[in-house]
């Protein structure tokens, strides 16, 4: 570019001009501390420039002044508006602040004066997928392979957007012509290509086309190096074919390789065409069974679909076949078919008659194995032991907590050392309602086996339930760093644990701390927020990788992300607790404490509130979440002015699902609703 | 006898000791500090968690006294919970302390047992221990005092 084209506001003399390369270059290599000395000496000279004002500014945000910084990105692009380094400098800026959708404008801008930039297009595209414009992101994805179409990324990149608008034919086309145009044969643990021959398969078969899906992959299955996915793709692409024989096979040669999978028995009983008949289907899973011992769907799966009779001969041998071993999980495992009464009946008949089996070794240590009975021949205390252990599950499951209390007082009785028994007491303490015991009792099993930190959750969980904090914090501290500020509270929100914080919320909420509860679910949210934004990353690493089936998977699952419990949970906690904001305003709630009280013992219940306050603030205060926390009770959430419009924050993310519909509708009326209305109501 | 079951022994550590709490106070009529807990876990091999298919149900703590002449090993405590008896496992856990006291040249490993408790002291005799001295009102906190034989087992 000659002098003479330059506008003046940018122009340097031939030594600055090098210097600002160097700039460049030396922020490129991070060296940033080098890179603003060389900027001031160019703008002692050119105190105006913008794109050597622009480039201090970014620079500095990355040395921890980001407010200065960014004054100066500011500054650089008035200075000089028409300036692509300018609006480049500032789409980065924009886009380490997350507001996408600004960073998107400014790359525009930038693309504006320097239409052919590469490195602006490829930001820009990123920003575009992963604000979900795919539209937009197919249009720059061509731009930048009709620039470089050498590069074997662009192809799959612009496949990847195809594939995401669901059009399949022309994302095949993209593959097929980077295919015929490639010029070197693939090396064989190439693993980029492998995985292209796989993704290119995958699209034929998203497209509808399973006859040719398969043989594309026949052609492609001696260089894929995914050797099981093959096997897959080809099981699936046979059953859909309607090829029954071949797809059986198929899928027997996977059961084989992976006994457990639940999906390849789901597709052999298809592919066998035994679903809806039940004593094929049984035949098949008893030859399974027989053949893979250890395999447990073999042998679950049948207890799903056997009925009468049958179900109790398959469930007494898969439930004996458990206690026996003693295997601490046969109530997890049979708890999906708690829905069916008349299953529950037959367990329950098998589980008390195997028990009455069991007398020799059931009392304490009374007589040995003189019993004779055949049964109690092989049996050892621990087979009873876990035999009353899982009836007290199964009663408590089904409701009846005394009776389950009764057995497990029996588990404990006979074996005091199990942890798993006083789990299980706790819980049935807890669905009895009497909350505080249950936590006594789960932090009792806790203390048998410091070094199991699931019982220390539990633990830590259970006296959230009885809103015991200091208690819950002090356990679940034990396993966590707590070399930052506020205990295990803190380390528990860096390393986003959910659940800790979601409850932490609800108990806060429970004792009307409402700050405290506000804080922790909009930490929540938070943790979603930065799910939702570690995507970025991914769009970049995915077409480098060639890893695109892996990638599309995961932005389908992060579209669920706000659908999924763990955020709508708390959302709705969130909600509710705005909502009763907004009904009842804290000096509303302050006057119903204090209404019919005489002068003085309205100042006697202030002194004491204002007392007990500042005692349970200063506790709080130990509960920074980090050192910068600078509100860590939350006031300033609680102090809010437009609580409708805090609840919009959290709603917003699921406005489009049916099974939340009901949540926007509170908001909304409450939103419509005449304002005199609430001030006469209040008065 | 096809044995389905396992029996197998480990070291107490400040994470399950717990345990032995647990089934010190569930089988032994006296009660411990928390003191001698927490020594518990400085006597290495002479404290050990017995466990049945994987559960806890058994444990013994001993202490090593050494003098001039000779060191000898005392039984503090040895327990296993009442469902868990005749399989073996007391057997176990004072095995390994015999063989622990062979290993570390202690000629002796000795208990007190109660005269009363004709159960513990066949049993003792039963792994080859011999009775010895009779010590009136050795158990001094019993009402009335309760009185007791050394039971001891020299080591070749």
């Amino acid at each position: 570019m000659s002098a003479r084209q330059v506008p003046k506001q940018r122009y340097l003399a031939p030594k600055e001009a090098a210097s600002f390369r160097q700039v460049l270059k030396l922020y490129e290599t991070h060296q940033y501390k080098k890179a603003l000395k060389v900027a001031d000496t160019i703008l002692k000279k050119y105190p105006e420039h913008g794109e050597t004002l622009a480039m201090k500014g970014l620079i500095m945000t990355f040395t921890d002044q980001r407010a200065e910084g960014h004054e100066l990105i500011k500054l650089g692009l008035r200075n000089d508006i028409s300036s692509f380094i300018c609006w480049h400098v500032y789409g980065l800026f924009n886009r380490t602040e997350k507001n996408y959708e600004e960073a998107a404008k400014c790359y525009q801008h930038a693309l504006k004066y320097d239409p052919e930039n590469g490195n602006i297009l490829r930001d820009l595209a990123l920003l575009q997928v992963q604000m979900r414009n795919l539209d937009g992101f197919i249009s720059s994805r061509k731009q930048i392979l009709s620039q470089r179409p050498e590069i074997r990324q662009n192809w799959t990149a612009l496949a990847i957007g195809y594939a995401l608008v669901k059009d399949y034919a022309l994302a095949e086309s993209i593959l097929q012509k980077y295919e015929d145009a490639m010029i070197e044969a693939a090396k064989p643990d190439d693993i980029e290509h492998s995985e292209l021959l796989l993704f290119k398969n995958w699209i034929i078969h998203q497209s509808g086309d399973v006859k040719r899906a398969l043989e594309d992959l026949e052609k492609i299955a001696d260089v894929v190096l995914d050797k099981l996915c093959v096997l897959e793709y080809r099981a699936l692409y046979l059953l859909e074919l309607g090829r029954s024989e071949e797809a059986a096979r198929a899928y027997r040669k996977l059961i084989n390789r992976n006994p457990d999978c639940k999906a390849y028995f789901e597709g052999l009983e298809k592919a066998l065409k035994v679903t809806d008949d039940v004593p094929k289907r049984k035949a098949l899973y008893a030859a399974l069974a027989k053949q893979y011992k250890r395999s447990n769907v073999a042998k679950w799966n049948p207890l799903v679909f056997l009925t009468g009779q049958e179900f109790k001969e398959a469930v007494s041998e898969y439930l004996s076949g458990f206690l026996a071993r003693g295997v601490p999980s046969a109530f997890v495992n049979l708890k999906p078919l708690y829905t069916d009464d008349s299953k529950v009946q037959a367990i329950e008949e098998f589980a008390l008659k195997y028990l009455s089996t069991l007398t020799g070794v059931a009392s304490n240590g009374s007589s040995s194995t003189s019993n004779g009975a055949k049964d109690t021949a092989e049996a050892t205390p621990t087979t009873y032991l876990w035999t009353v252990f899982y009836l007290a599950q199964h009663y408590s499951k089904i409701g009846k907590q005394d009776v389950a209390m009764e057995y497990v007082e029996k588990a404990i009785a006979h074996t005091p050392t199990l942890v798993e028994a006083y789990m299980v007491k706790a819980k049935i303490l807890k669905r009895s309602g009497d909350l505080q015991a249950a936590a006594d009792t789960m932090n009792q099993a806790r203390e048998i086996d410091l070094q199991d930190r699931f019982v220390n959750s539990k633990a830590g969980k259970y006296y959230m339930r009885a809103n015991k904090n200091d208690e819950a914090v002090s356990t679940i501290s034990l396993f966590t760093k707590n070399d930052g500020a506020g205990k295990g509270v803190g380390d528990l929100h860096e390393m986003q644990c959910i659940w800790f914080v979601t409850e932490q919320g609800e108990m806060f909420a429970r004792q009307d701390k409402i700050g405290m509860a506000l804080k922790r679910f909009h930490s929540v949210k938070k943790i979603v927020d930065d799910w939702w934004t570690d995507q970025f990353d991914f769009h970049q690493y995915a077409t480098r990788q060639g890893t695109a089936r892996t990638y599309i998977d995961l932005i389908r699952w992060e579209d669920s992300l706000y659908s999924q419990p763990f955020y709508t949970r708390a959302a709705e906690d969130a909600i509710k607790t705005y909502l009763s904001l907004h009904d009842t305003p804290k000096s509303a709630r302050v006057a119903a404490e204090l209404a019919g009280l005489s002068e003085e013992e309205r100042k006697r219940v202030m002194k004491k509130l204002k007392r007990d306050r500042a005692k349970e603030n200063k506790k709080l205060e130990a509960e920074k979440l980090s050192e910068k926390d600078d509100d860590p009770l939350g006031k300033n959430l609680e102090n809010t002015t437009k609580p409708l419009e805090d609840a919009m924050v959290f709603y917003k993310p699921i406005k489009d699902l049916e099974a939340w519909k009901w949540l926007g509708e509170e908001i909304e009326k409450r939103k419509n609703a005449p304002v005199e209305a609430k001030t006469e109501a209040t008065a | 006898m096809p044995s389905n079951y396992r029996i197998s022994l480990d070291d107490l550590t400040p994470n399950n000791l717990g345990v032995l709490q647990r089934i010190n106070s569930v089988v032994l009529p006296t009660s411990y500090s928390d003191k001698w807990y927490k020594e518990s876990l400085t006597v290495g091999e002479l404290a050990k968690l017995a466990f049945f298919n994987e559960v806890p149900v058994g444990a013994i703590r001993c202490a090593l006294e050494t003098s001039k002449e000779s060191s000898k090993i005392y039984i503090m405590t040895l327990a296993v919970l009442a469902a868990y008896r005749r399989y073996g496992i007391g057997r176990k856990l004072v095995e390994h302390i015999l063989e622990y006291a062979k290993s570390s040249q202690v000629k002796e490993v000795y208990c007190h047992v109660w005269v009363e408790n004709e159960e513990a002291m066949a049993w003792y005799a039963h792994q080859g221990f011999e009775r010895g001295e009779f010590l009136k009102g050795y158990y001094r906190k019993m009402e009335p005092a309760g009185d007791a034989y050394i039971f001891r087992k020299v080591i070749e």
